[in-house]
């Protein structure tokens, strides 16, 4: 430990001022609060803060941020990866040194985000032992109010001085490069630093009246209580302040923008929230989470259990910003927390603190941001609102992809959007997709004609195990739009024949015009390895149909199936799930036979942007395809 | 003009700021019909502040015009400060009177470049002048859009001002704003003279609007 | 072929086509993409032939719904432009009192000369496809919405409340600065502009799609407000959604 005199201590930070090549940033007053800012002098520093409006995050990941630029006409890119000027971050709580770790872990865990580390690599972390503590701070409850890790230097202020710990390298020679007069520290200072930490622990106003190992296992027995989440979410404002200003929220959004000469665009993140009304709306104007009791929920649950499981931490380092920016005062954990633990005891429920799960995070490389080019080779129009397109990459590789998969297709100046692929990895030196019109992307493809450029990220999700269907009999139940992205399943199971047992397709939509892949259907009729029945819901006068009417499940009764060697292959409208669902476990397929391929709002496609979770799934990375008997045990997947 | 005929009907009066019908009959030199004719539609904002707070009433009567919002929301401030007792600094005032200045910059600058250049060079709006004379109006341009730097600066926006409010300024510029402003105009003085010079030259292609006779009181 | 753009106005105070020719060298570069063949504040030529029509002011007399249909005739593209236009804006305020007695109060015994109704945004009387939000337009969000309809895509005005652009701005709350503000009911999009102006948010930007309006009535309160001055704030610039509830 050393020890640097005040006066010494704002020459050192009034050294680094003067030095261009650092960026000086620094708690500083804003009104009568207090906010990390770039500083002019030492002098403006306010190291005896309580809590900052926005934490640090924001020089990592911004509010707003350019990925990319590129020509419209061309779809060609150039990356906004800037090398990060050296940046020094003065001031740092503990609690909020403790949130970029779980950052960190975060945007690494699968994919590396490479622009959040270019910006954390180049800089230096100086963290200040809390002084003073807003009424709403609950860091020592969750054991962030001292770290020992995660600085480069760390303050405690001792009336004319501060003691230093030198946390890594980086800041040794820091410290050594630009202070003057650095003293080692003697004991009695050792001493004081200690008692100080002790006294911190025992500031805070707030209290749980439980121990937080139980916050896991509290949420998990309060899931279904709709009463609690009404009554605690009823004054919600859907502001998105609480996620807003939280050091771990991560969530973010992404859009193109054109410039006024429509010549070039740039792709632009946004932080998110998810308790923003259109936070899980996808473009045909479904909202899997609409009303504020489920997006509500959802902000605790995240925090408090699906971080947990997947990362082994609790995702709230107690900072207590949320609880301080919450208008109607709905938005401080320790009170949900203490409500809901005194529920379960209403309850008669034993809660038991959480098991600590097994964590293994592996990182395999970097999130490519930059779609790659393609051009559109054929275009046929199925339905008034579909069309099929077949696509091949300008660098002439195949996209390499797994039945089921997805890609994200870019059409410059417009946007990105998540297309299920529908042709099988068979197919080589192109791929097919099928887009319905709805937004504004998949409504500009449609204008799009053959030779025009689109970019392609992916391919994304975990697609179907073709391994694990050997062998087995396959029944397909497709509703609407739902067999695009089985044909990617069923022509590769074609296309392989001999390695599967009876294939049976059920497809059905509402009426006959909107059947598609009319023609390639209308072929299986004619093969004997494969029984194919299609239905409509109603068929009007001017159409002409001699096959099923009914819904979907009208045709299930009319198939002999053995349900112990079928695997039943489901995909289709968010309503249709249950209903099929239902019907097979009658005819007893057993739930690990029931494979399903579910939809959210894709964006990033690596599981970082928030948007497709369902519970504590992401659908672009551990799904879109899910098995029933996993599937069931996420309340919000049907 | 004696025994002369004269038609004028003009229906909604163009680039002018504001609304106006003209009629004008003359029939053998006596005047049948004068009129100006206000088509706007009322909005009736002595009413509607009638029953709102005294901190509310800048915000609505800036509403009054967009062109003119500084001068309407500093004559209501001050009639709120007088009726109320609320005095204000010296420095405030000083502030307000730039504000004022600004307001009145843009609003010549947008008179004499938008609206009344293209009749002296014979065309119908300054659309056509960004290619006929682009010099001209890259420099009106930049003039007006330095007077909107400083009203933006002064009070927040040039059309409906937030920082103006009763009792002085809700956030006011920096020292180091302020000298980088006073540079600017400074900067400004070349193009204000070669517009004042152009307009000068162009001085003989206004009408003649002496009168014949004064009129009888 | 350039679309033909056409601006027009109805009651209002002209800040937002004003906001227009502020765009400065912007508009020289708009201009390289559209063709703007009637602009009365600023153009002497007029033409009926138009794709897009930019309208600003309320409408407030049942004269004026006759002109508004006209132009939706012409019209392939209808933009409101303005609070007056996209919400009824500071004209509404009138509406919430008996009309004879607002007349009077302006024009005495001439009140009968002055005709008008409760003031309304244009949507009430023609169909309108894209809206510029707020008192006056963002010059960025006018152009966003241009460039959206040029580009063929649907605009991306945003459905949460300017909270959202406050706190990304680090703006200390206006209720921490003993002042209220409506900005929690209030759709963002401004880039929380008044509020990092020091002041407070107004609501000219109108509702958010679903408003938790009686929680934010009551936080009003808590903060200090009577009931009815949380009432009549709401009244400023929510006038005419307010009604609709």
């Amino acid at each position: 430990m050393k020890i640097l005199m005040k006066e010494d201590f704002a020459d050192f930070v009034n050294s680094l001022i003067k030095d261009d090549s650092w960026n000086v940033i620094g708690v500083k007053a804003k009104g009568t609060k207090f906010a990390f800012d770039p500083l002019e002098s030492a002098g403006e520093l306010r190291l005896d803060y309580d809590v900052t409006l926005l934490p640090p995050k924001k020089y990592f990941f911004p509010q707003r941020e350019t990925l990319f630029t590129y020509s419209l006409a061309t779809g060609r890119s150039s990356r906004n990866l800037v090398e990060a000027k050296q940046t020094v971050i003065i001031g740092v709580h503990p609690y909020d040194i403790v949130a970029l770790f779980h950052m960190d872990e975060i945007f690494r865990e699968t994919k590396s985000d490479p622009y959040y580390f270019e910006k954390r690599k180049a800089s230096i972390i100086i963290g200040v032992n809390m002084q003073k503590m807003s009424k709403w701070c609950f860091a020592p409850l969750m054991g962030c109010a001292i770290v020992d890790y995660g600085y480069d230097l760390m303050l405690t202020d001792l009336g004319n001085r501060y003691a230093i710990s030198v946390g890594s390298q980086k800041g040794g020679d820091l410290l050594a490069k630009y202070a003057k007069n650095i003293t080692d520290a003697l004991a009695r200072d050792i001493q004081l630093v200690g008692q100080k930490k002790r006294d911190i622990v025992n500031m805070s106003q707030q209290k749980f009246d439980f121990p937080p190992e139980f916050i896991p296992e509290l949420l998990k027995k309060t899931y279904e209580e709709s009463d609690f989440w009404e009554n605690h979410s009823e004054k919600c404002l859907a502001c998105g302040s609480c996620v807003l200003v939280c050091p771990t929220c991560y969530c973010f959004d992404v859009k193109d923008h054109a410039d006024l000469t429509l010549e070039h665009g740039e792709r632009v993140r946004t932080w998110d929230g998810c308790l923003l009304e259109d936070f899980a709306k996808i473009a045909s104007g479904e909202n899997f989470r609409p009303t504020r009791p489920t997006r509500y929920r959802h902000r605790y649950f995240k925090k408090g259990k699906y971080l947990f499981d997947r990362f082994g931490f609790i995702s709230c380092v107690g900072c207590g910003r949320c609880g301080s920016n919450c208008l109607p005062n709905i938005a401080n954990p320790v009170d949900l927390f203490n409500d809901m633990y005194h529920e379960t005891q209403s309850m008669g429920l034993v809660v038991t603190p959480a098991v600590n799960p097994e964590v293994n995070i592996q990182t395999e490389g970097n999130i490519d941001y930059v779609p790659r080019l393609a051009s559109i080779v054929k275009k046929t129009q199925m339905t008034a609102n579909e069309t099929f397109f077949e696509i091949k990459l300008d660098d002439g590789t195949d996209i390499g992809h797994k039945p089921g998969q997805f890609v994200e297709i870019s059409v410059f100046g417009i946007g990105e959007a998540p297309i299920s692929l529908s042709s099988p990895p068979t197919k080589k030196g192109s791929f097919e997709i099928c887009v319905r019109k709805l937004g504004n992307v998949t409504t500009k493809m449609h204008a799009l004609e053959v030779g025009d450029r689109v970019g392609v990220r992916g391919p994304f999700g975990n697609g179907f195990d073709t391994e694990a269907l050997k062998g087995k009999d396959l029944l397909f139940v497709a509703g609407g739009l739902g067999i695009a992205p089985l044909r990617s399943l069923f022509n590769f199971i074609l296309d392989n024949r001999k390695d599967y047992g009876k294939v049976f397709l059920l497809y059905g939509c509402k009426e006959p015009r909107e059947l598609l892949f009319g023609e390639e259907l209308a072929a299986l009729t004619t093969r004997n390895d494969v029984e194919f029945k299609p239905t409509v819901n109603w068929c009007p006068e001017n159409e002409i149909w001699s096959g099923n009417i009914g819904v979907i499940t009208t045709l299930i009764p009319q198939v002999a199936f053995d349900p112990e060697k079928t695997i039943a292959i489901v995909c289709g409208p968010p309503v249709m799930y249950k209903f099929v669902i239902a019907d097979l476990k009658q005819r007893k397929v057993p739930d690990d036979h029931i494979i399903m391929s579910l939809e959210r709002r894709m964006k990033c496609g690596v599981g970082k942007c928030g948007h497709c979770q369902i519970n504590h799934v992401y659908v672009c990375k551990d799904g879109p395809v899910f098995n029933y008997s996993k599937a069931k045990g996420i309340p919000e997947a049907l | 003009m004696k025994d002369s005929n004269v038609n004028i009907e003009v229906n909604h009066v163009t680039r002018v700021e504001g609304h106006g019908n003209i009629y004008v009959n003359v029939k053998k030199g006596i005047v049948e019909k004068c009129e100006w004719n206000v088509p706007e539609a009322p909005r009736f904002f002595e009413a509607m502040v009638v029953g709102r707070q005294w901190n509310e009433l800048h915000h609505i009567t800036s509403r009054i015009c967009g062109i003119c919002s500084i001068g309407h929301t500093l004559a209501s401030l001050k009639a709120t400060e007088a009726a109320m007792g609320i005095s204000i600094s010296e420095q405030d005032l000083k502030l307000r009177k730039l504000a004022l200045h600004a307001e009145n910059l843009q609003s010549h600058l947008l008179h004499l470049g938008f609206l009344v250049l293209p009749d002296l060079l014979g065309v119908g709006s300054v659309i056509p002048l960004a290619s006929s004379n682009p010099q001209e109006v890259k420099t009106v341009f930049r003039l007006h859009r330095t007077a909107n730097e400083m009203s933006n600066l002064i009070c927040g926006r040039t059309t409906h001002p937030q920082r103006l409010i009763p009792g002085g300024f809700s956030k006011i510029p920096s020292l180091r704003e302020l000298s980088a402003l006073k540079k600017k105009l400074q900067d400004c003085i070349p193009d204000l003279q070669a517009v004042a010079k152009l307009i000068k030259s162009l001085a003989g292609k206004l009408p003649d609007f002496t009168r014949e006779q004064s009129s009888s009181a | 072929m350039k679309p033909r753009v056409a601006f027009f106005d109805f009651a209002g105070c002209e800040g937002d086509q004003l906001q227009v020719a502020n765009l400065e060298e912007e508009l020289l570069t708009l201009l390289g993409q559209v063709e703007v063949v009637s602009f009365r504040e600023v153009m002497k030529e007029h033409s009926d032939n138009y794709d897009i029509a930019f309208i600003e002011g309320s409408c407030t007399r049942i004269q004026d719904e006759d002109r508004l249909k006209q132009i939706r005739k012409n019209a392939k593209i209808v933009v409101a432009i303005g609070s007056c236009a996209t919400i009824g804006g500071i004209n509404s305020l009138k509406n919430s009192r008996d009309s004879l007695e607002v007349r009077r109060t302006v024009y005495g015994e001439n009140a009968k000369l002055f005709d008008t109704y409760a003031a309304r945004p244009i949507d009430a009387v023609i169909p309108v496809d894209a809206y510029v939000h707020g008192c006056p337009i963002d010059k960025d969000e006018f152009l966003h919405v241009v460039k959206s309809l040029l580009l063929g895509k649907k605009p991306d005005i945003p459905n949460y409340p300017v909270c959202v652009e406050c706190k990304k701005n680090e703006n200390v709350c206006a209720f921490e600065r003993g002042q209220n503000c409506v900005g929690p009911v209030t759709r963002a999009g401004c880039n929380s502009c008044c509020v990092n102006q020091g002041t407070i948010c107004w609501g000219c930007r109108g509702l958010v799609d679903n408003p938790n309006e009686n929680s934010h009535k009551e936080v009003l309160i808590k903060y200090g407000l009577t009931v009815d001055d949380a009432i009549s704030k709401f009244k400023l610039y929510f006038g005419w959604q307010e009604r609709k509830r």
